[in-house]
């Protein structure tokens, strides 16, 4: 065996995980190779500090920021999957919306098919698109002289100057001029 | 741009394209109860209408869809208001309506400069009581110029109460 593959297979050489017969290579390596003699020695010595080595318990304040830390993060993680997901869903959903609209909207532009027809009496009426409109049909003629209705209000504005009459907004010094 | 913000937008969008689509459910789903609770007289009238609506231009139906807007965003006292105004609008006679119409000219031939200064000065007067506002139309120009016929007609139009 080489000695990178000797030097990789000491801490199972030393937890006695081996075949026999490989020990007994790793053993016979070690009486004539120096390098990896070496190496050996420093894994021997590292491993008993460890033994030596004393437990300590963090103090309580660092422990705390290292759960909370960690939380926080497990945190972060969530709130980067379930945002875009949510916000996908979101973009399905709105699509879907939006598609059913322009749908029905396609649906109300088309011509009279014949079978929505709102009964036999009135072949020419389309039910759907009636419906659709009612809340304008209901009052129609009103609401085609709103416009005119509004505007009743500004002819007694009209032949008006800007400063004279009822115009709250003008300054002391009109006031006083007129 | 930051992810977040980019997030908030595109929610915004959908929330604001899904609102459009449920408003327009909610109207439709309010207009079939309301169709079905009229009466067969109450259907041929809207039937009519509907066949007029139909055969008319789009631009006047645009403008009726406009106007229809527009009443909505008014006030309830507003609406009222102008509910009103119509009633009083439509008992007049033919030549009365034709005066009126023939006055509205003059505020479509504004300039727009004009006409925007004059809505403005209409919205500062509005709040004033009836009695204020009938002592501030006998004061003006426009009532001046008016004959004692036009001025019974505009009085019943502008301070339907008074």
């Amino acid at each position: 065996m080489e000695c990178k593959t000797i030097q990789e297979m000491l801490p199972a050489y030393h937890d006695r995980e081996l075949k026999e017969a490989v020990l007994r290579e790793i053993e016979e390596h070690l009486t004539v190779c120096e390098s990896c003699r070496k190496v050996n020695v420093t894994l021997m010595e590292t491993w008993h500090l460890l033994t030596v080595w004393e437990d300590c318990e963090p103090p309580q304040r660092i422990a705390t920021m290292i759960v909370s830390g960690i939380a926080e993060q497990r945190k972060i993680r969530w709130v980067k999957i379930v945002l875009p997901v949510a916000a996908g869903l979101l973009i399905v959903i709105g699509l879907t919306f939006r598609f059913a609209g322009l749908q029905n909207e396609e649906h109300m532009q088309m011509p009279l098919p014949a079978q929505v027809h709102l009964s036999t009496e009135h072949p020419d009426v389309n039910e759907d698109e009636l419906i659709a409109d009612l809340h304008i049909l209901e009052d129609e003629e009103f609401f085609d002289t709103v416009e005119e209705l509004v505007k009743i209000d500004y002819l007694p504005l009209v032949d008006e100057p800007k400063h004279i009459g009822r115009d709250k907004q003008r300054s002391s010094l009109d006031m006083i001029l007129t | 741009m930051n992810r977040n913000v980019l997030i908030a937008l595109i929610c915004s969008f959908v929330l604001l394209q899904g609102g459009y689509v449920l408003a327009d459910d909610a109207m439709i789903r309010r207009n079939k109860l309301v169709w079905e609770s009229l009466s067969p007289e109450e259907k041929s009238r809207i039937i009519q209408n509907y066949r007029e609506w139909r055969s008319s231009p789009p631009q006047k139906q645009e403008r009726i869809r406009r106007n229809y807007e527009t009443f909505n965003e008014l006030s309830p006292e507003e609406r009222q208001k102008l509910r009103e105004r119509y009633r009083n609008y439509k008992s007049l006679a033919p030549a009365g309506r034709e005066k009126v119409k023939e006055r509205l000219h003059r505020v479509d031939s504004l300039p727009p400069e004009h006409r925007v200064e004059i809505e403005k000065r209409y919205i500062r007067n509005r709040e004033e009581s009836a009695n204020e506002r009938m002592k501030h139309l006998q004061q003006s120009r426009f009532w001046k110029h008016l004959s004692e016929e036009e001025r019974e007609v505009f009085k019943k139009l502008l301070i339907p109460n008074n």
